[in-house]
């Protein structure tokens, strides 16, 4: 697929099975660290650390990229773009806040609208059979992701290599990213239990790789494996699988709206015994809540999510980091001094 | 079986050397050029004092923010986990014990075994640090060592930003340039740093004995303000920048003798 197909985007709820659909190439925009710092010339200082990191990948070049209204913070930096960066393909999706059939009647049709604005873009009519192969196009890739979490909750793989494979479902075309975590799957079905002495589960907001990569070898280092990621680096993508039958754009809105919620969503709470469960029935031994600073939507639920879990007994290191792309001695120290605690 | 516990700090490092459980040398060498290196000169040096050599030891556990760049250490430990050790064998009864180093400062509560109940770390701030202090220290063209010795009995009249140690500098040299008298800006300076420390000790819960450790707890000032804010009894060992270092030497006989602690970690 040619370079000029590829085009960023901001948050796990962009349907991206309606932009392959119009042959484009999604991939999710994680910012960059050797960047040149232009944020603060543009941002104010309290927005966080994901969206400034985004603004400095751009640099003022063009970088078509589409933004979900997933919150405050997402909703100056779509501002800023459109004045500053590259308005071309600067397109911001509603997303409700609720999931009853009004949302989702409501969310249907702003995907309709989203359609109208990349035919006019693209110059290609929407075509509905080619919307229901992409639909099954990236039902294999989250099939295939789920299967890696699998593995991954029954330690039998690390954490590490989990995260460098949905790094690459994230960024790669998803017929490739399918191929390749598959193959990866079968190499590893029948591996032995890695016998880790903790098993952890990190919840939380958004990280870049390269940090959750250093908290993965931290924990892997002190005999630990995090064999959930409640983020949006990983199991936000995955779960459910679109309807393929039916009114698509009807699907792809209940899918989405209707997938375990990340704190944006005013329902989020609904994900505190989904994560119990998990914890339960697959021997998690403790939670790493990561807050990113300035992110309201996670710092807010933290206090919820610490008093759902604090009475079950399950030990909780709330971890606030700044977007940093290399892990701060001070967070790693956190991290190792919360594994020696249990 | 001769064993050393390496707390490597980001200003100094420390070794404690046990023999038999038993503290037998001990070096405190501030950093002047690679860690690795260093740690490595301080360890011989350490080794030389107990009367031994490098080949004799049996583990080494290295701790402190440089603690990945002490080649010769068989295992890491946190330096959170490494002042409960070392708190409780300088006095048993110690359940709480924070750290105010060069760069960083933490607070832990620990059981009677030295297992960690819960803990606090500064973030990326000097705020309240031992290098603030040294900042200070040479705004009032004294050694550290000097600092601690002034009088810092003055009234409580000035105010030092408790946010930013950058902000708070300017804020001393305001001070120094209005005249104001030695003993009253100190009397600021440490009320701040033990602002800072209080914040970060009141986090944990405090439950007595509460010790102080690292190299700011020589300097009485500090250890003045804290105790005044938190409302505790504050106990400092003898040579307070030890406590970690012993701790680690600790672990390290642990491992020795086949019996971990009471703690996860590389095993």
């Amino acid at each position: 697929m040619s370079r000029d197909t590829r085009i960023g985007y901001n948050c796990s709820y962009m349907p991206l099975e309606i932009l392959h659909s119009f042959g484009l190439q999604p991939f999710r925009a994680m910012g960059s660290a050797n960047a040149p710092k232009i944020s603060d010339t543009y941002l104010h200082g309290n927005m966080c650390g994901y969206t400034k990191a985004m603004l400095n990948a751009a640099d003022g070049k063009n970088a078509p990229t589409m933004f979900v209204d997933c919150c405050e913070s997402q909703r100056r930096l779509w501002d800023v773009w459109r004045a500053f960066v590259d308005d071309s393909w600067s397109y911001l999706v509603p997303l409700p806040r609720t999931r009853d059939d009004l949302a989702i009647g409501f969310h249907r049709g702003s995907l309709a609208d989203l359609i109208s604005f990349l035919e006019e873009k693209t110059s290609r009519a929407f075509d509905e059979s080619r919307l229901r192969v992409s639909i099954k196009t990236y039902n294999r890739w989250r099939r295939a992701l789920r299967a890696l979490e699998t593995l991954l909750l029954r330690d039998k793989i690390a954490s590490t290599d989990y995260l460098r494979y949905c790094d690459l479902a994230l960024v790669s075309p998803p017929e490739e990213a399918t191929d390749k975590v598959a193959a990866f799957v079968s190499l590893n079905e029948d591996a032995d239990d890695r016998g880790s002495d903790y098993r952890i589960l990190l919840a939380g907001s958004q990280m870049p790789v390269d940090a959750a990569l250093v908290i993965a070898e931290t924990a892997l280092a002190n005999g630990a494996n995090i064999t959930y990621f409640d983020t949006c680096l990983a199991s936000r993508y995955y779960q459910p699988d679109v309807g393929e039958e039916g009114d698509p754009l009807a699907s792809i809105a209940s899918a989405y709206l209707g997938r375990p919620p990340c704190a944006r969503m005013p329902h989020s709470p609904e994900r505190f015994p989904l994560l119990e469960r998990i914890v339960e029935e697959n021997d998690v031994d403790g939670i790493v809540y990561h807050t990113l600073k300035f992110c309201d939507l996670f710092i807010y639920e933290a206090a919820s999510f610490k008093a759902y879990f604090d009475p079950k007994g399950i030990p909780i290191l709330r971890l606030e980091t700044d977007y940093d792309f290399k892990l701060p001695g001070q967070a790693r120290t956190r991290l190792e001094a919360f594994l020696e605690m249990l | 079986m001769l064993v050393a516990g390496v707390d490597a700090g980001s200003s100094v490092i420390k070794v404690a050397i046990m023999a038999g459980g038993a503290l037998v040398a001990t070096v405190v060498k501030p950093i002047k050029g690679r860690v690795a290196a260093q740690a490595e000169q301080a360890l011989e040096e350490a080794v030389l004092n107990a009367g031994r050599s490098i080949e004799d030891l049996r583990y080494v556990v290295s701790s402190g923010v440089e603690k990945d760049d002490v080649r010769q250490a068989n295992e890491t430990a946190t330096g959170l986990t490494c002042d409960a050790y070392g708190s409780l064998w300088v006095r048993p009864t110690a359940r709480t014990v924070i750290n105010v180093g060069a760069e960083t400062c933490h607070a832990a509560r620990f059981d009677r075994q030295g297992k960690l109940v819960d803990f606090a770390v500064t973030d990326k701030c000097a705020t309240g640090t031992g290098i603030f202090l040294e900042t200070v220290a040479s705004m009032m063209e004294v050694s550290l060592a000097d600092l601690a010795k002034m009088p810092a009995d003055g009234a409580d009249e000035v105010t030092i930003s408790t946010m930013c140690a950058v902000f708070a500098e300017s804020e001393v040299v305001t001070e120094v340039h209005r005249g104001t008298r030695k003993q009253d800006i100190l009397r600021g300076v440490y009320n701040s740093v033990a602002y800072r420390a209080s914040s970060l000790v009141r986090r944990v819960n405090p439950e007595p004995d509460v010790l102080m450790v690292g190299g700011v707890a020589q300097n009485g000032g500090v250890v003045a303000g804290l105790r005044a804010q938190l409302g505790l009894d504050i106990i400092v060992p003898d040579q307070p920048q030890l406590v970690g270092a012993i701790g680690a030497a600790i672990i390290a006989h642990h491992a020795c003798l086949n019996q971990p602690l009471a703690r996860g970690g590389a095993r």
